[in-house]
């Protein structure tokens, strides 16, 4: 990781899914995308996954420009924290894509919704630096 | 090294001690000798002091992991105890279909949120075990040997945040409950297991106590006698009183027919204990098999002036072994001689009816007392009743009717009476003449 003042393990209820994750990357003509998504999960010290459910704009530019900035919340102090992540690769499975897939299906299965929220892939990211915002 | 790195060290210190504190409570509590759901309910308690895990559960799979059951519980009615989850159901089913732990926070949020997306507006959960309005959710399975025992769940209405070290230590503490809660039921199912060998071992030892206490007293009286019958004859012969010889002779058949009906009831029923008798079925036609039985007796009906009347039609055949079945009828029929004073009436009939013959035993005789007639199938504290003429038996007849009757696949019943006597009514197979 380079330029970052913050380690991903010093903001790990940021990555908990408490409070919604902002997304914003751009296509290659620059075309800006902002969203909302559920969480962004932790990998390890240098790496976040995000999940890969429906093939949506988010998806489709990062596929061509692979860089994505997050804006996570902290739920216990709401600090507020910018991530800038580069698109790595897609896992179909693996423990990373399991534990994903595991936790989307205890949420779905309640409401009989697996099938819908099927966990396509595991996007994998490299944390390229983390500032408080 | 900076007062900031000092500090973090001394927070990382604590913590290492407070884990290990939990650690050595936790190993404290497995190894007390008490009961499996106290012994968790307390380290659930501790659970929730130490990482405030205020409603946690632990549920036990059964054998065929379909299902696993509430065993103890912390922060919730007693009622929860014994519900029930599918594996495969909710974050406990899940975590224990897949032996992963889970964690989730904010699951309401994200459960509005597929709701929202999925564009089927209102929820429609399946009601979960637990709190309907959890945020948080951690569920680990206690695994010994890759093998589920159980399933650690802990929720919260509040957003709990666990880092990864916490997430570890909990999955480390996994380890030893599930080897705990093993133990416990293997140790519970042994303790099954030799309660029921205890109870075989006493019946076992109640039959043999029961036999030895017939060998040493109601086989000593025959012998005995015959002893004094032989003292007699020498007398007799001496006195040249062959008058009395004759007489004595009849005491002698007597005899010896009792001592040969007690052997072979005693072997009878030794053999049928140790799982000794062979069955060979077959058709029997009745009428002949009871005047057969009959004969044995003629000496003893006429001795006692005895009416004795069958009322069997010719072509009525039972189905079933032979020997056994002599033995049920030769010991009814000695009983109801036995039991019918001088110049009483003994009265056997069969009807078929359903592929089954019901066979009924009636005497006029002095009837069983009613505290008696309750256990009159049952060995234990079985004692023999002299007959009308001081007749002497073993107790054991009766216990043989009922095992031999039912190894015939029959089924035997006795109404009895002091005025009117006793009637026995058997219901056996009916003979497949067409063989």
């Amino acid at each position: 990781m380079n330029g970052t003042s913050v380690k991903l393990e010093e903001i790990m209820p940021a990555l908990q899914g408490v409070i919604p994750t902002i997304v914003a990357t751009s296509s290659l003509d620059h075309t800006p995308n902002v969203t909302y998504i559920s969480q962004v999960y932790y990998v390890d010290e240098s790496h976040v996954a995000l999940s890969y459910q429906f093939f949506n704009k988010t998806i489709r530019n990062v596929r061509e420009n692979p860089i994505l900035v997050a804006i996570v919340t902290c739920p216990v102090h709401y600090d507020i924290y910018k991530l800038v992540l580069k698109y790595q690769e897609s896992q179909t499975s693996g423990e990373i894509f399991d534990n994903m897939s595991m936790q989307l299906d205890a949420l779905a299965i309640v409401q009989k919704k697996e099938a819908i929220f099927k966990l396509k892939a595991a996007d994998i990211y490299e944390v390229i630096s983390i500032e408080p915002a | 090294m900076s007062s900031l790195e000092i500090e973090k060290l001394s927070i990382q210190l604590a913590e290492s001690n407070r884990k290990m504190e939990i650690l050595r409570k936790v190993s404290f509590e497995l190894n007390k000798l008490v009961s499996l759901p106290e012994k968790l309910h307390t380290i659930l308690a501790i659970l929730d002091e130490q990482f405030g895990l205020a409603n946690s559960l632990i549920l036990i799979p059964d054998h065929e992991k379909k299902v696993l059951t509430v065993f103890a519980s912390h922060g919730y009615d007693a009622a929860i105890i014994g519900q029930q989850v599918p594996f495969g159901q909710g974050l406990v089913g899940l975590s224990a279909a897949r032996k992963k732990h889970i964690n989730l926070t904010g699951i309401r949020r994200k459960q509005h949120y597929l709701a929202t997306v999925s564009n089927e507006g209102d929820l429609n959960f399946i009601k979960p075990i637990g709190l309907e309005d959890a945020e948080s959710q951690v569920a680990i399975p206690l695994l010994s040997n890759d093998e589920l025992v159980a399933v650690l769940m802990a929720e919260s209405r509040n957003f709990c945040v666990y880092d990864k070290a916490d997430e570890t230590f909990l999955i480390t503490l996994a380890q030893p409950l599930a080897v705990s809660i093993q133990n416990s039921m293997l140790y519970d199912s042994m303790e099954e297991k030799i309660r029921e060998r205890t109870a075989a071992l006493q019946l076992l030892n109640n039959t043999k106590d029961k036999f030895f206490s017939i060998i040493s007293h109601d086989l000593r009286g025959p012998v005995t006698s015959f002893q004094s019958l032989t003292r007699l004859f020498s007398h007799y012969n001496q006195e040249g009183q062959s008058d009395k010889i004759e007489s004595l002779c009849s005491k002698v058949d007597q005899s010896v027919d009792n001592l040969n009906h007690l052997l072979e009831n005693l072997l009878d029923w030794s053999l049928s204990q140790t799982n000794g008798i062979q069955c060979q079925v077959e058709n029997i036609f009745l009428k002949e098999f009871i005047y057969g039985i009959i004969e044995i007796y003629q000496l003893n009906i006429s001795a006692k002036e005895i009416e004795f009347n069958i009322e069997i039609d010719d072509h009525i055949a039972i189905r079933g072994d032979r020997h056994t079945l002599a033995t049920v009828f030769r010991n009814l029929v000695s009983n109801a001689i036995k039991f019918t004073p001088r110049k009483g009436t003994i009265c056997i009939s069969a009807v078929s009816e359903d592929q089954k013959v019901n066979i009924a035993l009636r005497d006029s005789g002095v009837g069983i007392d009613c505290q008696k007639l309750l256990n009159v199938f049952q060995l234990q504290g079985q004692r023999s009743t002299y007959g009308t003429e001081k007749e002497k038996g073993t107790g054991l007849g009766l216990v043989l009717v009922k095992e031999f009757t039912e190894l015939n696949e029959g089924i035997i019943s006795i109404e009895s009476d002091p005025k009117t006597g006793t009637l026995v009514t058997l219901t056996l197979p009916e003979g497949n003449l067409a063989e």
